[in-house]
């Protein structure tokens, strides 16, 4: 054994840590943001409209809903803007969406480049989500237009969007994390992904207010009230149609949801780290 | 300690004095399940209803254990699905050991930048990208833009997307992406037969100027003479094991001896296997019509027993079958004796 007293060797392979997961995570911040940047860069040059589509996608989304429940079913009885409430709901449930089927397919569908490069594979699912969240931030130029032809005046609670965005995205990333590996597990998930997320989503108020229907059940309405995407939606709403900022309580749910989520999305995805890839 | 090692920067040779212990790969065993292609459904799950199911194994690797050291360009020789891709990935890392251990300095580099390039996007734009999946900082890349550039030799494609790139120009700028990084371990997967003589030369070159860094290169390739120009170590391996672990010329001397080896020996095997094919052939033959001649002759009233006997005593079994010439006193009693005559000859 020739001198291994300059540096030791260190195993190869060994599962990391959380801190220290999360540093080499950090060391490599310039590689997921630039994956989705390159990803966005190669997508402008496959279509004519290229970014555009980020925020016509869910525009269609709105015009489809409002014709369906603003028209047909009616569901926007005591709701005074529809269109904004609708807009809201469509923009920011679609962060949630997105973020998990792109999270899903981000393990399983880059085989090749796991095969191939060392780096810490979290960094995958969350680039995905990072691209997610520069597409919402798009896409919240054409929400506030919306919400500001809609009659709607511009307070300070607007700026409350930042906040529980930011607190979306952390839910997002440990929700995209967690799909990830159970994808990666079970490629039946891919299928079942987009249904349960449009269940989630319609329970949760996408184009009604669920609170509303709910006021005769009481005991639903804690449940509503849990509910991270409905919560998403409904203070967005309430920050930008009605001026009212988030009660502390609300706050704390929101805070803790993001903070759990990201942890327990982080340390399921690393429990088979080494794995990814393999099958 | 251990949590650390997983994804220390790549980016730096550290100053590791030449013959100092760069890889130590110890008792490495990797089995692959072979159902890990598939992975399980929810269906398979509910159909053998959460039972472990039963699945063969491959054993990639058995039990391979040797330690390079800096300054060292260790040629991987062996015939294909010996193991030798298997073994690279795990001494990068990105298989995980079934059993044993890999120790390493600093990661080792597969040079597999290919797969993270965007073909829709220019080759000066992937040299970024690939440049920040194996670990360098941006400035870092922008500082060796023009070296990289000029190594890949590709000219005014650079520009250009990548898609519109030969095989030959993708693997040069793929080679120049991760040699621009100087890792202290590079992994050459099989990834220079693709260029032509002029690239190749530079290759050779860069793994030279590598191994003078004290770094430490695996080269995995078919071709005996690129072993042999620029390895000063070769490992032969061998459905998972290490063959032969030493001095190019004599590690590529005995592989070629066995192969040669191997070659014979199927040949012999061949011919053998031949030869008691036909046999067989002849011996069903003869099968056939003892049984059609015993039912010729039941049928015009003859015991079958004593029938039986007759067919036996007048072409035994285990008796040279060219002692079968008296066909013609039977050939009445016996139509299908009429298509074997050529089986006296």
């Amino acid at each position: 054994m020739a001198a291994t007293d300059v540096t030791p060797l260190t195993l190869l392979g060994a599962k990391p840590r959380l801190i220290s997961y999360l540093r080499s995570i950090w060391a490599r911040r310039e590689f997921a943001l630039e994956i989705p940047r390159a990803e966005l860069a190669a997508q402008h040059r496959n279509t004519v409209l290229g970014g555009v589509w980020h925020v016509l996608n869910p525009l269609m989304l709105v015009g489809v809903y409002y014709v369906i429940f603003g028209i047909f079913v009616r569901s926007d009885r005591g709701i005074d803007n529809f269109v904004g409430f609708l807009a809201i709901g469509v923009f920011v449930f679609h962060f949630t969406t997105k973020s998990a089927q792109a999270g899903a397919r981000s393990i399983i569908g880059n085989e090749g480049l796991l095969r191939a490069v060392a780096f810490p594979r979290a960094i995958l699912p969350i680039s995905v989500v990072l691209s997610e969240f520069a597409a919402l931030l798009y896409a919240m130029a054409a929400m506030f237009a919306i919400v500001l032809m809609t009659g709607e005046e511009p307070g300070w609670t607007w700026l409350l969007i930042a906040p529980i965005s930011l607190l979306q995205l952390l839910f997002n990333l440990g929700l995209a994390m967690l799909v990830a590996r159970l994808a990666d597990h079970f490629r039946d998930i891919l299928q079942v992904v987009p249904y349960t997320l449009r269940i989630w989503g319609y329970a949760s108020g996408v184009f009604y207010d669920p609170l509303q229907r709910a006021s005769e059940y009481p005991f639903l309405i804690g449940v509503i009230k849990a509910n991270p995407v409905f919560l998403y939606m409904h203070l967005s709403r309430r920050a930008l149609l009605d001026d009212a900022p988030p009660t502390l309580h609300e706050w704390g749910v929101l805070t803790g949801w993001g903070i759990a989520a990201c942890i327990a999305g982080l340390v399921f995805f690393l429990a088979k780290e080494h794995h990814y890839g393999r099958g | 300690m251990v949590d650390t090692a997983s994804y220390p920067p790549t980016s730096t040779v550290p100053g590791a004095p030449r013959g100092a212990e760069t890889v130590r790969v110890a008792h490495l065993h990797v089995r692959y399940s072979v159902y890990a292609d598939v992975k399980p459904t929810l269906r398979s799950l509910i159909a053998t209803a959460g039972r472990r199911r039963r699945f063969s194994e491959v054993h990639a690797i058995k039990g391979v254990s040797f330690t390079a050291y800096s300054g060292e360009v260790i040629g991987i020789i062996g015939a294909n699905g010996s193991g030798k891709s298997t073994l690279m990935r795990a001494v990068a890392g990105l298989l995980p050991a079934s059993d044993g251990a890999v120790y390493a300095h600093s990661t080792p580099m597969l040079l597999g930048v290919g797969a993270v390039l965007n073909k829709m996007l220019s080759g000066r734009r992937n040299i970024v990208l690939g440049g920040l999946a194996l670990g360098l900082r941006r400035e870092e890349i922008l500082e060796r833009e023009n070296d990289i550039v000029e190594f890949a030799g590709i000219g005014d494609a650079i520009d250009r997307p990548m898609k519109t790139y030969s095989s030959g120009m993708q693997a040069r700028l793929q080679f120049a992406i991760s040699a621009a990084v100087e890792p202290e371990i590079l992994i050459i997967d099989e990834a220079l037969s693709v260029g032509d003589a002029d690239f190749q030369n530079k290759a050779s070159e860069r793994i030279g100027q590598l191994r003078d860094k004290a770094g430490t290169v695996f080269l995995v390739t078919h071709g005996m003479a690129s072993v042999r120009k620029n390895c000063n170590r070769a490992l032969w391996l061998e459905d998972g094991v290490i063959k032969a672990d030493g001095a190019p010329v004599d590690v590529v001397a005995a592989y070629r001896g066995a192969k040669e080896r191997d070659q014979r020996a199927k040949q012999i095997d061949k011919q053998r296997s031949k030869k008691t094919k036909r046999r067989q052939r002849r011996m069903r033959r003869w099968e056939k019509r003892r049984a059609k001649m015993i039912a010729g002759l039941s049928e015009r009233g003859i015991d079958p027993e004593v029938a039986r006997q007759a067919v036996e005593d007048l072409w035994p079994r285990n008796r040279n079958p060219e002692r079968s010439e008296a066909d013609d006193e039977h050939a009445v009693e016996a139509p299908a004796a009429q298509d074997h005559p050529q089986t006296s000859g």
